[in-house]
Formats: structure tokens, C-alpha cells, sequence
């Protein structure tokens, strides 16, 4: 038997990886139930959304050998990721305007898009082996220092910081959606694209605003999980899954599912990780959600397309 | 106001509209009738800019519209109500009239037209916090022209088969509705397979195979032995 006490670390690691992932699979599925799209590029952006908070922030290149290129300017973290976030908000904009645009009208979209945001995505990690190699690096600082001890329990000021953002993120999110004339044109193009360009919504300005916010919230997850852990050019792979199968198994398009099933996901791969070890807290997640998936194949909050 | 001019069109390499000529002057009150596979819907579409004529030519107010974004057509006054109401099921009733309201200058006076949306339409009223998909037919229709009204500029409302799939006592109740639309002076075409229901347009026209078989009053279109083939093969 486990002792008790061991079962709620688990839990709140849980919880917080599992606001991140979500934070991550939101920007798929928004793009995904406004553009009808599955951006491979996500964790290009990812990444390339943390290098640049790294650059920005890490002092002098003395750190990681003379060769690493850093800005020198020390902007603090939480400064540092506004830049971040605007640029890589601006490349998804360019994703969709100068890539996916001129492919979604035409035969196929869905593949099409598929292997050109691919293509992207393995450039991205090219380019950021160029410019930063690709030995793996770690943040100066991590978002906030120190910890809160309650009997057994250890939870770090970073990780607090991590799941207040991820939560404050995804809650304007929806405010946005539910109130501001974008979010409600927004899903109105995703529920029915005809009926929304009739009453009078440019579907191609919501397009280009959905791109651009959905991979904006891959920057900030990015960020806030590689800050803690290391950063390569590679970063992205294991985060794109995860968010994939998380959309998958939410239901594909659903905002509701794709919260839930990154929650799981997350918990899954803690408690694995506490009774096997780490290598198979993720597979595990894995394996249950394609058992899952073989008995509802349209996910949890998914409604087979009519 | 709004004009079509030998107007081809089709989906594929099927043409379905076969060289048509229609207008519809400001306030007027426009039928066209056929029966079903003959086009009606596709003089719609084309008019409101999802369907790109392959000849011919679209004029809202004079201006050329041939070919435009059906977002721009209609922030231009054209709004055109789809066939089956086509709500966004996942939003409740105020969003879609909110929806209604996106173009720029809608969003403004979204607030003044909600009201007079709710006063035209008070069972819209009493749902508006429901989602679109746990409506009736009937209700979805209303929703689908209140939020055609919620654009600031209406001039012409285009609605498709309103009549399609509800209850004799609840098409009445429809074209209640839009009689009372008509004297605040929008100007309405209406696409009905049934000619009953519109005896009280100021003119109709009678399509078939693509091209307009008739036109003229509802009285003169309706009483011809035109119709009578039309509707009863011969």
C-alpha cells in the first residue's frame, strides 16, 4: 500500500501541468473549430515563443559558452513575454494569411495545411538550431522564487505563477469569446461559416484573428513551461502531442473537452509517475485515452458532424 | 435596388440559372415561386454574393456587387435569411442577434435594434438566453429573420422558404411578421415553393428550369395558366 500522503502531491502537479496543457490545446482548438485546420506548427510556436522570452531575459552569454547569441538586456521574465507573444501572435496571423489561406478553398485543405504547417514547424526548429544550437539551455531565473511548505506538501512560487497564468489566460479567453464582437463573429464562423459571412462577418479577418490568438497562447505556454525545466529547438514535439491528443479526446472543437481532457491527462501522468516512474506517466495517459477513443471515437464532449 | 442581369450560374459544370432577369425596387415586396430544383434558392445566393455569377451581373443601388464577399453585400443593407434559418446552434438567441450585429456600425446601435427586434418578435424575447438548437422550427425562423434585422441598415431582406418544414398556424404567424417588417419600409423578397402565401406581393416571378417562366402582379402570375403547369406538370 502507498502511504496516503503521497497521493496529493500528484494532485496539484496534476492539476498545474494540466491548466498548462490546456492552456497549450486551447490555441489547436481554436484555430481548429474556427479554421477547420490543425496547425502541426504549434509547437514551432511553442518553442520559438519561449526562445524569444529567453533571449530578452538572460544577461550575458557567459552562462552557456560564447557562442549563444542572447540579447543582454535582462528584461525581466514577466516584461519579456509580451514581445513574445506579439511576435509569434503576428507569425500566426502570417501563418494563415500567406499559408493557409491560399490552400483552404482549394481540394483537400486539411491534408494541404497539414504537411505545409509541418514544413513550417521543422523549419522553425531549423532556424532555432542556427541561432541558438541545439544543446539545451536553461532560463537564468525561474518566474518567481521561493515555496509554500504545508506538512508534506511542496509547491513552489514558479508553479503558482504557472497555474495563475494558465487560468487568467483561458478565463479571457472565454470573457473575449462570450462578449467582444470578435469572439461572438469568432464563433459564429465556427458553428456556420455561410450564415456568419451573411450577416455581414469578414471570415477571413476572423480567420487571420483566430491564427493569431490561438498560436499566441502557445507562446505563453511555452514559456511558462519550458521556464522551469530546459529549452532546445526539439521543445515543441512533446507539447504538440500532448495538445493533439488532448483535442482528440476532448472531442475535437470543443472548448469544454479540451479543458477536461488536458486535466486528465495531466493527473494521469502524475499518479503513473508516482507508482511506475516518469518514462511511462505519459504513456499510460496515452494508452487510456486511445482505449477511450475506440469507444467514442468522437471524444468526450464531441458530437459526430453532421 | 437590387438588380440581376442575364444572370448565369451553377454549382460544378451543372448551370442552374439560365440567364435571369430580376429586380426588386426600394420597399417593394418581391415573390419567387417555382417549384423545387428549379433555382429559386440559387437567385438568392447569387444575389447575396455566396455563389459568384459565371455571367451577368449583380447591382445593389447602382453599384455594381457582381463577384463581392457576401460579408460586404450584406453590410450593405442586402441580408439574405438561409434556407432552414442556419442559427449557430451552439450560441444561445441574444448571441445570434449579437451576431446580427457585427458589421462596425450595427455594433453601435445593437442595443436600440435588440429592442425593437424583441418588440417585433416578443417569443424571441422570452428565449433569449436559450441555445440556438433547443429551438422549434418556428422559433428558429423568427431568430433567423431577427437577427437578419439586427443589421443597421436593412434594405432588403431575402428570405428563403420560410414556410419550409413548420405548421400551417405557424406559417401565418411568420408572414404576420412579415407584413409588419414591410411598413417599416424594408423592402422584402421571398422565395416560397407554395404560391398560396403570398398573394399580397406586389409582383412575382414564376421560375422554371433556371429561368423566369412569368412575371408580373400576384394577381395576373397567379391566375395564369402558367402556374397551373407548373405546379401540375402539363
Amino acid at each position: 500500500m502507498v502511504d496516503s500522503s503521497l497521493l496529493l502531491p500528484p494532485l496539484l502537479s496534476g492539476i498545474i501541468l494540466g491548466s498548462l496543457y490546456a492552456l497549450m490545446a486551447m490555441g489547436l482548438t481554436l484555430i481548429y473549430s474556427t479554421i477547420r485546420v490543425l496547425n502541426f506548427a504549434h509547437g514551432a510556436f511553442f518553442m520559438a515563443g519561449a526562445y524569444i522570452v529567453w533571449w530578452l531575459n538572460t544577461p550575458s552569454s557567459a552562462l552557456y559558452g560564447s557562442s549563444l547569441p542572447t540579447s543582454g538586456l535582462s528584461v525581466p521574465l514577466a516584461l519579456a513575454v509580451v514581445p513574445a507573444v506579439l511576435v509569434i501572435f503576428v507569425i500566426g496571423v502570417g501563418t494563415q494569411r500567406f499559408l493557409i489561406r491560399p490552400l483552404i478553398r482549394k481540394p483537400n485543405p486539411l491534408i494541404t495545411t497539414l504537411v505545409v504547417t509541418l514544413a513550417l514547424a521543422t523549419m522553425f526548429e531549423s532556424i532555432a538550431t542556427l541561432i541558438f544550437g541545439g544543446a539545451r539551455v536553461q532560463f537564468a531565473s525561474e518566474i518567481a522564487n521561493g515555496d509554500i511548505r504545508y506538512g508534506g506538501l511542496i509547491i513552489t512560487y514558479a508553479e503558482l505563477v504557472q497555474f495563475a497564468v494558465a487560468i487568467g489566460v483561458l478565463v479571457l479567453l472565454q470573457v473575449f469569446l462570450k462578449r467582444s464582437r470578435w469572439g461572438i463573429g469568432m464563433r459564429a464562423v465556427a458553428q456556420d461559416l455561410d450564415a456568419a459571412s451573411l450577416v455581414g462577418i469578414n471570415t477571413d479577418t476572423i480567420y487571420l484573428l483566430a491564427f493569431g490568438l490561438g498560436s499566441a497562447l502557445a507562446a505563453v505556454a511555452g514559456f511558462l513551461l519550458t521556464n522551469t525545466v530546459f529549452l532546445s529547438p526539439s521543445v515543441g514535439a512533446t507539447p504538440l502531442t500532448i495538445a493533439f491528443i488532448v483535442v482528440v479526446f476532448g472531442g475535437i472543437g470543443s472548448v469544454q473537452g479540451t479543458i477536461l481532457a488536458s486535466y486528465i491527462v495531466a493527473l494521469v501522468q502524475q499518479y503513473v509517475t508516482l507508482f511506475l516512474d516518469a518514462t511511462w506517466g505519459l504513456s499510460f495517459a496515452f494508452l487510456l485515452m486511445i482505449a477511450i477513443l475506440i469507444i467514442r471515437p468522437q471524444g468526450l464532449f464531441g458530437f459526430r458532424e453532421t | 435596388m437590387l438588380v440581376l442581369e442575364n444572370v448565369h450560374v451553377g454549382y460544378g459544370q451543372v448551370e442552374v440559372l439560365r440567364g435571369i432577369n430580376l429586380e426588386v425596387k426600394a420597399g417593394e415586396y418581391v415573390a419567387v415561386i417555382g417549384a423545387n430544383g428549379h433555382g429559386k434558392t440559387t437567385i438568392l445566393r447569387t444575389a447575396s454574393g455566396l455563389l459568384k455569377p459565371w455571367v451577368g451581373k449583380v447591382t445593389l443601388d447602382g453599384e455594381d456587387v457582381t463577384g463581392q464577399a457576401p460579408y460586404k453585400i450584406a453590410q450593405k443593407g442586402l441580408i439574405h435569411v438561409p434556407e432552414g434559418a442556419r442559427l449557430f446552434p451552439q450560441m444561445t438567441v441574444q448571441d445570434n442577434l449579437a451576431a446580427g450585429a457585427f458589421p462596425r456600425t450595427s455594433w453601435r446601435t445593437r442595443q436600440k435594434n435588440l429592442e425593437k427586434v424583441y418588440q417585433l418578435f416578443p417569443a424571441v424575447a422570452e428565449r433569449k438566453g436559450q441555445l440556438a438548437l433547443t429551438l422549434s422550427g418556428g422559433e428558429r425562423q423568427s431568430v433567423a429573420i431577427a437577427r437578419g434585422l439586427m443589421a443597421e441598415n436593412v434594405k432588403l431582406l431575402m428570405v428563403d422558404e420560410p414556410s419550409a418544414g413548420l405548421a400551417p398556424i405557424l406559417i401565418d404567424e411568420v408572414y404576420k411578421k412579415i407584413a409588419e417588417i414591410r411598413k417599416t419600409g424594408v423592402g422584402v423578397l421571398i422565395v416560397e415553393q407554395s404560391p398560396r402565401r403570398i398573394a399580397d406581393a406586389d409582383r412575382i416571378y414564376l421560375i422554371e428550369n433556371g429561368e423566369v417562366r412569368m412575371q408580373g402582379g400576384a394577381k395576373e402570375v397567379l391566375d395564369s395558366k402558367e402556374v397551373m403547369q407548373a405546379y401540375l406538370g402539363g
